[in-house]
């Protein structure tokens, strides 16, 4: 293995097993992460609750187990959506010009001239509170980039000889725009796709956390970390533990993401997290 | 020029426009929910509730045609008039002039830690290229753009005001109340900056001018100071505007959590009360400002790069 490629495979175990553990969760928590036990709060750790219990007793490791499920199916659903959204208007923006890419064009600048978290919290506050609502806000929120990074591919591509040779077959120009360009421009949408899931993850964790995002009781990081917050100073692990499950899946994402950007030589910056 | 920035500034207008039309429609969205909110407490026959439902829609003006509603919004919103809490029927305009300073405070601080912070640690990243000052930097970039940024409030919370006591844990007294939620906003965006600086500059080093220089018998100071720098840090200025956008909308959260009198805070106070006119009057505010600094940067960065006048002008 190459040298530069340690730091991206050490992120893609930790991410693999952050995966495994939260899918296998009903199978591998001890308790059920929603059990109260009024008897039990604050139980330091031991060998029955192996990270102790929160304020109303219920098992921080299954919490923290369960903790992640609804965030990364979220994400991941979000940022698909955003890129087959980004995608198709990028390419039809970039490939057919004129008119068309004036008015996409217009489109992501408005979407673009609204700061995304602003749009978040705005869009999440007058839906109803629900996953169907937090992906539609994610979705309208993180196309845009897509869009553009997409629309400039195709612009770089289309002059590229393999393309005008394409053309000049007489290709159809469906065919020319997915059999020819989409490859070259997967790459780098590849990129942009990774970076985002991670900082989608941390959206979707401040909202929960502001009480605009996932709902309790799910076990969810960010909702753990804003009902820890009371009980800081007596019981710091309680906020200590989801947030470093959160920082620790996010690392290994950005760092996959590093490691795409750097093989497919793209300038890219992640997107500011908030 | 003239032709450019006039050529800017018609761009700017359908977006203007879609922020206002985005800011009209969440009010839209949310409108039926007052008149629900308002009745739902009383005890009403089914069908005298529907026409109850009417009347109040008829009042308030929502049953007229969206184009009508905007035009009407707008006027106002021009006016300077961004309505009335619904809650407690002060002026949301008051508010906000009330609460800027703080925000705005806030956005500065944090924007210019990023610009410090952001180019120095790139600086000595790309000077220091894959040796150990670079490596250790790059994780600590990594690092802090995976940090939610509520999370990290918390836990500095926890160590200078709860531990230590040396600054407030929430509550505006001053600047020194914002040096805890500046450092938590600019956090986010310290990490990109310095990235792509550090990009820029080594990039910028293995430029032949660089060997010009040099073999001129040039300072090493002044081909990095007068040259490098100064190339390396066009891209840098176009990120750092739109790290403003994470900023305006990320110091609600901040604001939230140090309790600090911002708009931020105002606003998701509303949004807990469901006064939906707040959250209209959020997005104009950010969405505008942010609109007129990312021109402000590209007007920057237009007198910075001469280069540029051409491509943009296309002659």
């Amino acid at each position: 293995m190459k040298k530069q490629s340690i730091p991206a495979a050490v992120a893609a175990v930790v991410f693999v097993l952050i995966i495994v553990i939260s899918l296998l969760a009903p199978l591998l928590a001890p308790y059920d992460p929603e059990t109260l036990d009024m008897y039990h709060q604050f139980a330091p750790a031991s060998a029955e609750h192996l990270l102790g219990t929160d304020n109303l007793g219920r098992d921080i490791l299954s919490r923290v187990m369960y903790g992640g499920r609804e965030s990364m199916v979220l994400a991941f659903l979000a940022t698909t959506a955003s890129l087959i959204v980004g995608l198709l208007l990028g390419m039809l923006a970039g490939y057919v010009g004129g008119v068309t890419d004036l008015i996409i064009t217009a489109l992501t600048n408005i979407f673009q001239g609204i700061p995304g978290i602003v749009m978040l919290i705005a869009l999440t506050s007058v839906l109803k509170p629900g996953m169907h609502s937090l992906l539609l806000a994610l979705t309208l929120t993180s196309w845009v980039g897509f869009s553009r990074i997409i629309r400039g591919e195709v612009l770089r591509v289309k002059q590229e000889y393999y393309v005008e040779s394409a053309r000049s077959m007489g290709f159809s120009h469906f065919r020319i725009l997915f059999r020819h360009i989409l490859p070259n421009i997967f790459e780098s949408s590849m990129v942009w796709f990774t970076n985002r899931i991670g900082s989608s993850v941390l959206s979707v964790a401040s909202l929960s956390y502001l009480g605009l995002g996932l709902q309790p009781p799910t076990p969810d990081w960010g909702i753990m970390i804003k009902e820890a917050r009371s009980y800081f100073l007596t019981c710091p692990a309680l906020a200590i533990t989801p947030g470093l499950c959160i920082v620790l899946f996010v690392l290994s994402i950005h760092t996959i993401g590093d490691w795409l950007r750097d093989r497919a030589d793209v300038m890219q910056e992640p997107d500011v997290p908030i | 020029m003239i032709r450019y920035i006039c050529k800017r500034l018609l761009t700017l207008l359908p977006v203007l426009l879609g922020i206002t039309i985005f800011a009209f429609l969440l009010g839209v969205f949310s409108a039926g929910d007052p008149v629900s909110a308002k009745l739902s407490g009383m005890e009403i026959e089914a069908e005298e509730l529907e026409a109850q439902k009417a009347e109040m829609r008829h009042e308030l003006g929502l049953d007229r045609p969206l184009v009508v509603q905007y035009t009407d919004w707008m006027g106002r919103v021009l006016r300077g008039d961004l309505g009335q809490s619904m809650i407690d029927r002060q002026s949301i305009g008051a508010q906000f002039a009330m609460r800027l300073p703080v925000t705005i405070r806030l956005s500065l601080i944090s924007i210019l830690l990023t610009t410090v912070f952001g180019i120095g640690l790139g600086v000595v990243m790309g000077q220091y290229h894959n040796r150990l000052p670079d490596r250790i930097l790059r994780c600590f970039c990594s690092a802090t753009m995976s940090v939610p940024s509520f999370w990290m409030a918390l836990l500095l919370i926890a160590l200078f005001s709860e531990k230590l006591h040396w600054l407030h844990t929430s509550g505006y007294y001053g600047l020194h109340s914002l040096i805890m939620p500046s450092l938590v906003l600019a956090l986010g965006s310290i990490g990109p900056t310095a990235r792509l600086t550090r990009a820029n500059y080594i990039k910028q080093l293995a430029q032949p001018y660089v060997l010009v220089a040099r073999s001129k018998g040039l300072r090493e100071n002044v081909i990095m100071r007068g040259h490098v720098l100064k190339n390396s840090l066009l891209p840098v200025i176009t990120l750092l505007g739109n790290h403003f956008a994470g900023i305006l909308g990320g110091s609600a959260i901040v604001e939230n959590i140090f309790s600090l009198p911002g708009i931020g805070s105002y606003t998701l106070t509303a949004i807990q009360n469901r006064d939906y006119f707040v959250v209209q009057a959020f997005v104009l505010y950010s969405g505008t400002l942010y609109v007129v600094i990312t021109l402000v940067i590209d007007l920057l960065y237009f007198l910075l790069h001469p280069k540029m006048h051409q491509e943009a002008v296309g002659t």
